[in-house]
């Protein structure tokens, strides 16, 4: 049994704590934002610098540090997995941090209080990775979803970003009672919440010592409805496009890659960890990851082909995504690892590159922001090229990216699932998966046709502007693109060692 | 020194951005475009050197550089012949994923990732000196040729860039970073061929000299293809590209090996690519219309470095070879037959730089003779020797195209013996030497690759017999040239004749030492044979260098007994023999063979009277081409003409190439088209039209989805209820 190791908490409990205290100031230096938003992003700085120094130490502790509990039951646990996570909610929130000011400036919505907002929910995303208890991950996703309902509707006076809100908030709401229930399910079934407890149990089903299968499975199913939502799987995608493109643009840029870490994180930490031991459980649940991997990523897909608004599109291809994501869940079936995810280094690696260049393309359609309705329509993109060449090829890369075209880091990460899906014995599912990504690349292609050949229907150059530190973001976004694609072994060598500690 | 290996390609690299990227803005005014050029052509030269003699000088700081760092260097161990290897820059490697391979003996599996490795041996240090020595000098001479030419920037830059290409060609590590070079090389030709490309190089068929690019691009464009199979069939079957690990697997099971239908076909197909690269029946066609590019392109391109990277391939993959005896025989009979055919259609042009570009493809035709027995080194040794005389006589052919009002007819020339004296001895000196005179550097090792034919255990009598055909013939056609060029009457234009001169310095000093290194350069390695008559023992330095390299490797053993009594004829072939068996530390040569009873390597040794008779025969032969073209061109009233009518129908044969390019319209190129009309139907039906309904299908299945997005939560819920239900049943049923 590890010592109580306090410090495990810190990759939580700085951004909570800077959140909060910043949110009771928000009120009494609320005219002066840049001063909250400087602040923020330091405080932002220093919860990617946390998880990375830990990191780097980690191996002094035994790869594992827990705490808060009792009897071999820990609240927080922190291991690579979580650290490497926490590492990335940092990068997404700074870099929507970073655009943030320029897109209030042309909302013409002022309101400082959102800056906080974005530590409070990296707290959340932590807090969810950084468990091995149900109830630890439930709170953590509580904090996370009421802190994104806030920010979407921040802008009381949109009436689309309140709509936004109250949708997510409805269907967010609606599915927290599926998840709630699983745990008391889960619990009921296995009397235990923590993941090592239910492991055991799970292990207990060849032995005939777990006294209710059916339990567990129903609670099982609830618990992956809840997750399936939160990734926003076919069919439990309809709120995506609605939200993100509502929400407040660096917020969706957040969402789009914090959320759907957090949640894969624990999808990936529940599953490898919870519930691979029984070959009974794992065959019940891998058809249904399957399944939603290949609904989502062909219908995902097929939606985006229709859209005529970047930010829905982006919205589209964020389910898309998540398909690919989910493909890379599916354990194997054979070999060495039957019954094991093998696909988990990839679908980290893939989940650091698409922050990148899902961020990157966000940042891009939030420098279009402006009063106007049309402000993100086909046609705003038109030309970009002989406007702002720096601007189109900047958003060229993403675009390029998350086609999956060499040597941009969408190719490396889609190879890496596209190999372990095959390595797992599913030729089927990477076949499918290369015909979705064949369907995704017409859309992706039509606005870069549409930025590089088009001529701009009216010169709107004059308010597109790039600030300082927008431009950082994108600069750093661009870089971080190439180099997953032309050195991907700068990431994905150390995610070889995620999984070994991640097991229990 | 060595650990900036990378160093020598990247030199002429940045020369051609700086030269390429401020000659287009302008930026930059001739003389130093020129400076430029020539300077980061030396540079490399001089990085080459100085890794040479650092590599000469012993391996052991490398060694303990490697054992520091084993994932970026590489040296060979003690017994081994003398390599270094560095990786400067890894692409795109990823983790552990990894690529099922078959080497024989099961499945395994080799990391993904192509390293970015340049290696150096005694074959690369060859090449290296060669590539950088003979490119700089004609980077010299190119500042005279191109004098007062307009956007020079354009031809300097395109020429740095083909020796950065050459030498990541001849430096690379391993298959994929070759054929980075390879196809570098193959753009940096189509280029500069290309260089003048509104001029009419062609005047019966109108061809431009754009066309010419084109068709050496897409001739090599087929052979490549052939190339790339063979590299993929290499890769599934070794799952590496690493020239050592490939050496080292093949040799490792070399009884499994030998004589492998797979290693066949691998080879094959490799050699397919170089008949491409380096114009070899049936894919020479391309390199006599590559004359339309400028002269020094000419030299240096299409006759000292690129055309010979097939041969280069060939050595290179020597273990390979070794192992199939088909594919070496494929090598050895298409090399014979291509400079026997190449040589008769030299004797009959008077373009002359079609005379050279003959004799080119028919010298490379020796050269791959030579790879095919077995001669390995002999044929490296001519790729040096020929690199030397073959770039003088173009350069002299230049020198004398640009005082003869740009004229490549030899029909106009003539006497110009009188005005121009140092490119006539130049073009004199390597015109013997080429021909086989004793004891220049064409006769040692055109004599050693026909020795070699005829007594290797991989050659044959009548490969032999064709190849000293051939050498009749190259005499002939280029003592015909020499007369039709420099002596005799001169035929030129009047207003030519007037401002007829030498050339400037900064070109005839090139010719001068080229023409010294056309002499000399063969004392290197004279062959065994040569210096046992004059009783030398055996001095063959380049042999002694090279040999290790290529030699075959990782025989079965136990048959050096049952072969020893075909050895035993000459004791003093033996001894000298021993030197390289002492020198490879038990490395077979010669003396083993696998159970089958088919020597790897190895020769019959011939008593010192057929020596002595092969000696006087090249003799002989070098006399007959040169009296035949005295007796035919050498006098006032060529009797050439006088005979014209009676050969008529051998000469118009010759002169239009055995009608090749006739035979490859109706052959491939008419039915080609007819294929590609035929698909290009079916693209434009069935293709297209499967392509447009299913992304009509996409969009269409889009559009349904889209009526589901009614933006009405309560709709949303009750799909996600849909979907939920339908979870629940998947889990609990």
């Amino acid at each position: 049994m590890p010592e109580f190791q306090h410090f495990a908490a810190l990759p939580t409990l700085v951004p909570a704590a800077f959140g909060l205290v910043f949110l009771v100031f928000a009120p009494f230096i609320g005219s002066d934002k840049k001063w909250m938003w400087a602040f923020t992003t330091a405080a932002m700085g220093l919860t990617i610098l946390i998880p990375a120094i830990i990191l780097s130490k980690i191996g002094l502790y035994g790869d594992v540090l827990e705490t808060a509990g009792v009897a071999g039951q820990y609240m927080v646990r922190t291991d690579r997995l979580a650290l490497w996570l926490d590492i990335l909610f940092g990068i997404a929130g700074l870099l929507a941090l970073l655009v943030t000011p320029a897109y209030l400036e042309r909302a013409n919505s002022h309101r400082p209080e959102i800056y906080p907002l974005f530590l409070i929910a990296v707290s959340g995303m932590t807090a969810m990775v950084g468990s091995d208890h149900l109830v630890m991950i439930f709170v953590g996703l509580e904090v996370l979803s009421i802190t994104l309902y806030v920010m979407c509707g921040l802008a009381r006076e949109r009436a689309v970003q309140v709509e936004a809100a109250l949708k997510y908030f409805l269907l967010g709401a609606f599915s927290t009672s599926f998840l709630v229930f699983g745990l008391a399910l889960i619990l009921g079934a296995t009397g235990r919440l923590d993941i090592p407890g239910i492991a055991g149990a799970v292990l207990g089903v060849g032995a005939g010592t777990l006294w209710n299968e059916t339990l567990l499975l129903a609670g099982l199913a609830l618990f992956l409805i809840a997750f399936a939502f939160k990734v926003g799987a076919v069919p439990f995608h309809f709120w995506v496009p609605d939200v993100y493109q509502g929400a407040p643009t660096p917020v969706t840029a957040f969402m789009a890659a914090g959320t759907k870490a957090a949640a894969f994180g624990v999808l990936l930490r529940v599953l490898y960890a919870g519930f691979s031991g029984a070959e009974t459980i794992v065959d019940r649940w891998a058809p249904v990851i399957a399944g939603l991997a290949v609904a989502t990523m062909v219908v995902g897909n097929v939606l985006a082909l229709v859209q005529t608004r970047v930010k829905r599109l982006l919205a589209y291809s964020s389910v898309a995504h998540a398909g690919y994501l989910l493909l890379a869940l599916v354990p194997a079936t054979s070999g060495a690892h039957a019954g094991e995810i093998v696909g988990g280094p990839a679908l980290l690696f893939y989940l650091f590159t698409y922050t990148f260049m899902t961020v990157g393309a966000f940042i891009v359609a939030a420098l279009f922001q402006s009063d106007r309705e049309d402000a993100d329509h086909f046609a705003q993109f038109a030309g970009l090229w002989h406007r702002r060449p720096l601007l189109a090829a900047a958003m060229g890369v993403f675009l390029l990216s998350l086609t999956g075209i060499p040597p941009l880091g969408g190719f490396t990460g889609k190879y890496v699932i596209f190999l372990s899906v095959l390595d797992a014995g599913h030729p089927v599912l990477a076949a499918i998966m290369a015909i979705a990504a064949v369907i995704g690349a017409a859309y992706y292609l039509r606005v870069l046709m549409l930025m590089f050949i088009a001529q701009p229907e009216e010169d709107l150059a004059a308010r597109l502007v790039t600030p300082g530190p927008a431009r950082l973001a994108l600069a750093v976004a661009v870089v971080a693109t190439f180099v997953l694609g032309i050195a991907p072994f700068v990431l994905y060598d150390p995610l070889l060692t995620v999984m070994r500690a991640a097991a229990f | 020194m060595l650990t900036y290996l990378w160093l020598i390609p990247l030199a002429p690299l940045a020369g051609f951005l700086l030269v390429g990227g401020l000659g287009m803005a302008g930026r930059l005014r001739e003389p130093w475009v020129q400076r430029l050029a020539v300077a980061a052509s030396a540079a490399s030269f001089v990085l080459a050197v100085a890794a040479i003699v650092d590599f000469a000088g012993g391996l052991d700081d490398e060694r303990a550089l490697a054992a520091a760092q084993p994932d970026r260097y590489e040296v060979s161990a003690a017994g081994e012949p003398a390599r270094f290897e560095i990786t400067p820059l890894r692409w795109m490697p990823i983790g552990d994923v990894t690529l099922r391979g078959w080497d024989g003996q099961g499945v395994r599996r080799a990391a993904f990732g192509v390293n970015w490795t340049f290696a150096l041996d005694t074959l690369t240090a060859v090449m290296l000196l060669v590539v950088t020595g003979i490119g700089t000098l004609i980077h010299i001479y190119s500042i005279g040729y191109m004098a007062g030419e307009q956007g020079q920037h354009r031809f300097f830059a395109y020429l740095n860039l083909f020796m950065a290409m050459m030498l990541t060609l001849v430096l690379a590590g391993n298959l994929a970073v070759l054929f980075v070079g390879w196809e570098g090389v193959g753009l940096c030709s189509y280029l500069l061929i290309g260089y003048y490309y509104r001029q009419v190089f062609d005047k019966e068929s109108g061809l431009t000299c754009a066309d010419a690019g084109r068709k050496a691009f897409i001739t090599n464009r087929i052979g490549d293809f052939g190339f790339l199979l063979g590299m993929l069939l290499l890769l599934l079957s070794f799952g590496t590209w690493d020239f050592s690990e490939l050496a080292a697997a093949i040799n490792g099971s070399s009884a499994y090996w030998y004589g492998s239908v797979l290693l066949t076909g691998i080879g094959v197909l490799l050699f397919f690519g170089a008949t491409g690269k380096s114009a070899q029946v049936p894919l020479y066609v391309w390199l006599p219309d590559a004359m339309a590019g400028p002269t020094p392109v000419s030299a240096l391109i299409h006759a000292a470095t690129m055309v010979t990277a097939g041969v280069y391939m060939l050595a290179r993959m020597s273990a390979l070879y070794w192992h199939s005896p088909g594919a070496m025989f494929v090598v050895a009979v298409v090399g014979c037959l291509t400079a026997v055919l190449a040589a008769t259609m030299g004797m009959a042009q008077y373009d002359i730089k079609k005379v050279l570009a003959y004799s080119t493809v028919s010298q490379l035709g020796y050269m791959m003779l030579g790879a095919g027995v077995g001669a390995f080194v002999a044929a490296i040794f001519h790729l040096v020797t020929h690199a030397f005389f073959k770039a003088c006589l173009f350069l002299g052919s230049g020198s004398v195209i640009a005082r003869c009002g740009h004229t490549n007819d030899m029909r106009l020339y003539g006497g110009l013996k009188r005005w121009m004296p140092t490119t006539y001895w130049t073009f004199l000196v390597s015109t013997l030497a080429i021909a086989g005179l004793f004891p220049l550097s064409g006769f040692m090792s055109k004599d050693e690759i026909l020795a070699r034919t005829l007594f290797s255990f991989r050659g044959s009598a009548v490969l032999w017999l064709f190849g000293t055909l051939a050498a009749v013939m190259t005499s002939f056609y280029m003592f015909r040239a020499v007369y039709m060029t420099f002596h005799g009457e001169n035929r030129s234009p009047d207003h030519v004749r007037e401002h007829l001169r030498e050339s400037p310095p900064v070109m005839t000093g090139v010719l001068v030492v080229l023409a010294i290194g056309a002499a000399g350069v063969g004392l290197l390695g004279v062959p065994e044979g040569v210096s046992r008559l004059v009783g030398l023992g055996n001095v063959n330095w380049f042999e002694h260098v090279l040999h290790p390299v290529v030699a075959a490797r990782g025989v079965v053993a136990g048959s050096a007994e049952a072969h020893g009594g075909e050895h035993g004829a000459a004791p003093a072939g033996e001894a000298g023999h021993g030197e390289h068996a002492a020198a490879q530390a038990g490395a077979s040569h010669g003396e083993a063979a696998p159970p089958g009873g088919y020597l790897v390597e190895g020769m019959h040794h011939p008593s010192v009277a057929a020596e002595a008779g092969l000696f006087v025969l090249a003799f002989v032969v070098f006399l007959t081409g040169f009296l035949l073209a005295r007796w035919a061109y050498g006098g006032p009233e060529p009797r050439a003409e006088a005979l014209a009518p009676r050969l008529a129908y051998l000469r118009r044969l010759l002169h239009r190439k055995w009608f090749v390019d006739e035979l490859y319209d109706r052959l491939v190129i008419r039915p080609y088209y007819a294929v590609a009309d035929f698909f290009a139907a079916v693209d434009q039906r069935i293709v297209d039209g499967a392509v447009n309904l299913s992304a009509a299908t996409a969009e269409l299945s889009g559009q349904v989805l889209k009526l589901f997005g009614t933006g009405i939560v309560r709709h949303y819920a009750l799909w996600f209820m849909a979907g939920a239900v339908l979870i629940a049943w998947m889990m609990m049923r």
